[in-house]
């Protein structure tokens, strides 16, 4: 205990930006890389923690004076500045668990798989952030180190396993035989999609519903550019904040400076990080010993089905109504309104592209997203404070789409914090995704099977040469 | 000039690093040059007509009827099956 203790403090006295360098150089060589590689890779995750830093600073200087106009002159209490998933990331892998959480969940991978307890192999390295954030979360919401690796293994096991449920109907839908997908802010949305899934089954009428949103591409498509998106976002609260014509444009320009850039310097870590995903999925893959496995790959390989960027067009402008008339929000929706693709890619394969139904589960999905957020933004505001992270003016806390904002990861949170209420609703949750899974799983495939057949006799009945 | 290849994934960081990197390496290697850009799927219309061929991270995604770039599907980058296949027909496009 005491040696845990003096090893946290050693680290955040040296500063996150050296040491999970260190660590990643030396895990690399651990795993036969070059030294010249990994050497190089450890300068880019310092370079990209420092980058992020800088950007997300940037982001609190002109985001955090407008979030308190905008407090001061429209009533709404939005002080919780989302930061982007990038932001959380880059702060959990500076924590002195970040850079331990990898050979830990690589050998736990491997013991679970030799056990036959999952299928996944999770090569994904990169992902495991999701994994050891809600490790660092539980841990810095309950002060025990013990707890916050419990917090960690949890997620994997969650997380594999729900991939394990979800790889027959994601692997037909988008045509991925032997994969699965292990990204938690993809997987942790089912959990909750599956049980309201059920429930739009058995009512009659909405049963049936499809929607045809053919035209909404047309004219939201503006809202999947990013720069633009973030144009009129900044616009939007400029003159919500009373800001004069000037300082919105201003605002906006600066807002979509940091929608582009952001990605880009998240980019760098994960150059830093491509060493050790080579060299791990290398070190998986030999340890197998001849097992059944899915290879488990990152989500974003799932994000681009046309009912998924049409579903995500239209939550986006939804997400932003709803931040500011849902009771007990307070998290104002910024950096990571670009990932509501995520969110819903696994839905959107569960319903068989069914739009309407994306569309529903999808805002439901997204009110949680923003009450888990504000509900856990606290502990994360802890977390990014102890990296070095500066406080933007005008706001009270940090949060995102990502953390503890995911479901699962909320729900390990509050369960491992014995916070009574989180316990009964993650028990509530988890107990109905667990009495529907199997249906829905094979209603799922059900669905995709029929649909297969249906085209098939027309094109048969056609008669039309393929 | 230089030829350029278009990367697109969800959202233009992690997976779409793994195959820019992976590209530039191999034609550096190859002395082919190129210029690789790594964009998010919703920028595809912006930069469509710029390319001389699209990597495609994104499996669920299909291209609107107007695009013509040669398309390759960039799953290889992530598995490691096939990887130097995709290599060789990318080089194709960029010579």
């Amino acid at each position: 205990m005491e040696t845990i203790a003096s090893y946290f403090k050693i680290i955040f006295d040296v500063g996150p930006n050296v040491v999970l360098p260190f660590f990643i150089f030396l895990f690399a060589l651990a795993l036969g890389t070059k030294a010249s590689k990994a050497i190089r890779a450890a300068i880019f995750i310092a370079i990209a923690l420092i980058g992020i830093k800088m950007v997300v600073a940037f982001m609190g200087d002109n985001l955090g004076p407008a979030m308190k106009a905008l407090s001061k002159n429209s009533g709404l209490k939005l002080d919780v500045m989302d930061v982007g998933w990038g932001a959380v990331a880059a702060a959990i892998w500076a924590t002195p668990m970040g850079a331990i959480g990898i050979p830990v969940l690589l050998i736990f991978n491997l013991v679970l798989l030799y056990f036959r307890v999952t299928k996944t192999l999770m090569v994904d390295i990169w992902n495991y952030h999701h994994l050891i954030t809600a490790g660092v979360l539980t841990y810095y919401a309950t002060d025990n180190v013990y707890l916050g690796f419990v917090g960690m293994m949890l997620a994997a096991f969650i997380t594999w396993l729900t991939a394990d449920w979800a790889a027959p109907f994601l692997q037909k839908f988008y045509g991925l035989p032997g994969i699965s997908m292990p990204t938690l802010s993809s997987i942790s949305e089912l959990v909750i999609a599956a049980p309201i899934n059920e429930l739009l089954d058995r009512i009659p009428g909405v049963k049936n519903i499809r929607g045809n949103f053919d035209s909404v591409r047309k004219y939201l498509g503006l809202f999947g550019e990013p720069a633009v998106l973030a144009v009129i976002i900044g616009l939007v609260i400029g003159i919500m904040a009373n800001y004069s014509i000037k300082d919105s444009l201003n605002l906006a320009m600066n807002l979509a400076a940091v929608m582009i850039i952001l990605p880009k310097v998240v980019a760098i870590l994960m150059e830093g990080l491509m060493p050790i995903q080579e060299a791990s999925s290398e070190f998986l893959q030999k340890h197998l010993g001849g097992r059944e496995i899915l290879l488990g790959l990152d989500s974003a390989i799932s994000i681009g089905h046309p009912s998924v960027l049409t579903a995500a067009l239209i939550l986006t402008p939804f997400v932003l109504v709803l931040a500011a008339i849902l009771p007990g929000n307070q998290m104002l929706p910024f950096a990571d309104i670009t990932v509501i693709p995520f969110r819903i890619a696994f839905v959107v394969a569960l319903v068989n592209g069914n739009v309407f139904r994306t569309l529903v589960i999808g805002a439901v999905v997204l009110i949680q997203v923003l009450l888990c957020g504000t509900v856990t933004s606290p502990v994360l505001t802890k977390i990014f404070l102890a990296v070095g992270g500066k406080m933007p003016e005008g706001a009270v806390g940090v949060a995102s789409f990502s953390g503890g904002s995911l479901f699962v990861t909320y729900a390990i949170m509050q369960t491992l914090s014995f916070i009574l209420s989180g316990v009964i609703i993650s028990a509530v949750v988890f107990g109905l995704f667990l009495l529907v899974a199997k249906s829905q799983q094979r209603k799922a495939i059900q669905l995709m099977e029929e649909e297969e057949e249906n085209t098939y006799a027309a094109i048969q009945n056609k008669s039309t040469p393929l | 000039m230089a030829k350029r290849v278009l990367v697109l994934c969800g959202n233009g960081v992690a997976t779409s690093t793994v195959a820019c990197k992976k590209i530039q390496d191999y034609m550096a290697n190859a002395n082919v040059r190129c210029e690789v850009i790594q964009a998010k799927i919703g920028e595809l219309a912006s930069y469509a007509d710029k390319v001389d061929v699209i990597v495609l991270m994104a499996m669920g995604a299909t291209l609107p009827d107007t695009v013509n770039t040669p398309l390759i599907k960039g799953l290889p980058f992530l598995t490691g099956m096939g990887l130097k296949e995709t290599l060789e027909e990318i080089k194709k496009h960029l010579q």
